[in-house]
């Protein structure tokens, strides 16, 4: 028998089984997927995972090596670090998930608008992404701390201000694509308004490339949290984040390097988790975007 | 009674950086009530322009020099944005020439039939949805209580043609634009939708204009024919008097051109000699001066007016006015 010369049902959306049949069908996938549902359980059920309150100090148990009693050891105020860790996977995927979905929410918005409104919108909305884009964003993150001093919702506030630039500029390019589609005419020729044909027809063809792109930009929201925290610029003590638990082991590196470790390893395996997971759904949603994103 | 939609010197500039193309100039016909008028014209001559503006759905790059477009007794060109809009659809529809792109391609077909109800709030969404199953039905596709849950990429061209019909005819609208709705379809498809438009006739009682290139379908078709050559109407008649009595060079020059009046040996296909005008040019004389058989010296020098031939029937030719 011979191959089908057009492989009509690659040509077509997938449907939602094959995308995750794609998805585990590569071993990246897989580690992918297994290590970010690894975290997202932890998160989730932080609090019967975690053996002890992760702010309770009991300084007679300071800098222990782990143990069956500590996995991870205790930190120099005698806290218990696996608990820190578990329960910092939740602060860092609250941040993630928060912060992504606002910026998607707020970029995504003006994007729209952008790529369906009048040009000269369009050109206010481009140069606010280019000016927040042009800014470092350590240099934005010291400047918003400052401000309004270092907390949760600063740096939800920071992520959200940076990421939102960038959901905005695809969200734009895409809808001033399709902003001359046939079909969107022959939508306009049968009554609907600009709202209807962005909410109704042009959101849907848009939100495949957005859903791809916040998936890769999981990682690098929790290392942008795990970096304010660790220069004590995110979240307040005593609550655990993975930065804190690394800057806490950072005095001790020569003595108990385990608590360096048991605040970076999470780190590295979250970010590796959903760099392969982002790019396996890429791959598995639509190849095509190989070259985009 | 007036005429549903009357187009009175209508002009349609593409103003550019070095020349104006005048795509459109001084379009004058009716659609009267209940009536087909078909509106043939080569590539170019501005079928898809006209149809365009008669929505007021030009792109941004086209400039209305003039004219009025008068629905129903009020100018659509002074009509407020929102006042358009609100037309579009229920009043006036249209259906494009190519199926495959004029159907959003993430939406079912039943998705996209239901939101074009928009306007009809008291409805619920299990009515509309009943109302969409009840046209697809009635537009001829087979098992439509369960096809309408498919999304456009699961239908052949002459099937989204169908449903591309019924989405126009939901708001039952009293004039639909057919812009060459069977040109992107082969020739047995191309019969069907006829068909299906001709047999919708029976209960919908609205006018339509149906764009076309082909001379053969707007015989069979309409009551009424517009011809438009280069951006202008060259003649208006009865389908009837049209083709047993054309009354401008180019209309018989077309008809000569028609393949199915050719008879079986002849081996060469006529066309008709020249070349098309530069839309860019202003001209004084006759548009179609240059490739017509019978031009003298008046079609260079004055642009010829519209000539009864018989009531109801007007060409735009010098020698029609005894010259």
């Amino acid at each position: 028998m011979s191959a089908p010369v057009f492989d009509v049902a690659a040509a077509l959306p997938p449907s939602r089984s094959s995308v995750l049949r794609r998805l585990v069908a590569t071993p990246f996938g897989r580690l992918g997927l297994s290590l970010v549902l690894i975290i997202v359980i932890m998160a989730v059920f932080a609090d019967w995972i975690a053996p002890y309150n992760p702010a309770s100090i009991s300084i007679p148990e300071k800098l222990q090596a782990p143990s069956f009693a500590h996995f991870f050891g205790t930190d120099q105020l005698g806290r218990d670090v696996f608990s820190r860790v578990v329960l910092g996977a939740r602060i860092a995927l609250e941040v993630a998930f928060a912060s992504i979905s606002l910026a998607i929410a707020i970029g995504g918005a003006l994007g729209l608008i952008a790529g369906y409104g009048p040009r000269w919108l369009d050109h206010v909305i481009v140069l606010v992404f280019d000016t927040i884009r042009s800014f470092p964003t350590i240099m934005f993150a010291l400047a918003l701390v400052t401000l309004i001093g270092p907390s949760l919702g600063t740096v939800i506030l920071i992520v959200v201000a940076t990421f939102a630039p960038g959901y905005g500029r695809i969200v734009r390019t895409q809808t001033q694509a399709m902003k001359h589609a046939e079909f969107v005419l022959a939508e306009r020729s049968l009554g609907a308004g600009a709202a209807r044909i962005l909410a109704v027809h042009i959101l849907p063809n848009i939100v495949g490339p957005l859903f791809i792109l916040a998936s890769m930009d999981v990682p690098v929201v929790i290392t942008i949290e795990a970096g304010l925290s660790f220069l004590g610029f995110g979240v307040r003590p005593p609550t655990p984040s993975w930065g804190s638990v690394l800057n806490d082991g950072y005095a001790f590196i020569g003595n108990t390097p385990w608590l360096i470790l048991a605040g970076g390893l999470p780190l590295v395996l979250s970010t590796l988790g959903f760099t392969f997971l982002g790019e396996a759904l890429r791959d598995a949603i639509d190849p095509r975007l190989r070259r985009e994103l | 009674m007036a005429d549903l939609l009357e187009i009175d010197r209508l002009s349609v500039d593409f103003p550019g950086p070095n020349r104006t193309v005048h795509a459109l100039r001084d379009i004058r016909f009716s659609v009267p009530r209940g009536r087909i008028v078909g509106l043939v014209g080569e590539s170019g001559s501005g079928k898809s322009t006209l149809s365009l503006a008669i929505l007021r759905l030009l792109a941004s790059s086209a400039k209305i020099a003039g004219g009025a477009i008068r629905f129903d007794g009020t100018d659509l060109l002074g009509l407020s944005s929102e006042a358009m809009r609100d037309l579009r659809g229920r009043r006036i529809a249209i259906v494009f020439q190519d199926p495959m792109s004029t159907l959003n391609p993430v939406l079912s077909i039943g998705t996209q039939m239901i939101d074009v109800q928009f306007r009809d709030t008291a409805a619920s969404r299990r009515q509309k949805r009943a109302r969409a199953v009840a046209l697809l039905a009635r537009v001829g596709i087979p098992d439509a209580g369960r096809r309408i849950d498919d999304y456009p990429h699961q239908f052949s061209g002459g099937m989204r043609q169908r449903v591309a019909i019924a989405m126009a005819l939901l708001g039952q609208p009293d004039l639909l634009i057919a812009d060459e709705p069977t040109t992107a379809l082969d020739v047995t498809l191309e019969a069907q939708i006829l068909d299906l438009l001709r047999d919708l006739r029976r209960d919908f009682a609205g006018a339509i204009l149906l764009v076309s290139h082909q001379l053969g379908v707007v015989a069979e078709f309409c009551d009424e024919v517009v011809v438009l050559y280069a951006g202008e109407v060259v003649e208006q008649a009865s389908v009837r008097a049209l083709f047993a009595n054309p009354g401008h060079p180019y209309t018989r020059a077309l008809l000569n051109c028609d393949p199915g009046r050719l008879s079986a040996d002849s081996r060469q296909f006529p066309t008709i000699p020249g070349q098309f005008p530069d839309l860019a040019e202003r001209r004084k004389g006759c548009i179609f001066a240059s490739r017509c058989p019978q031009m003298f010296e008046r079609c260079r020098s004055e642009a010829p007016a519209m000539t009864a031939v018989a009531p109801g029937h007007r060409a735009s030719c010098h020698l029609l006015a005894g010259a």
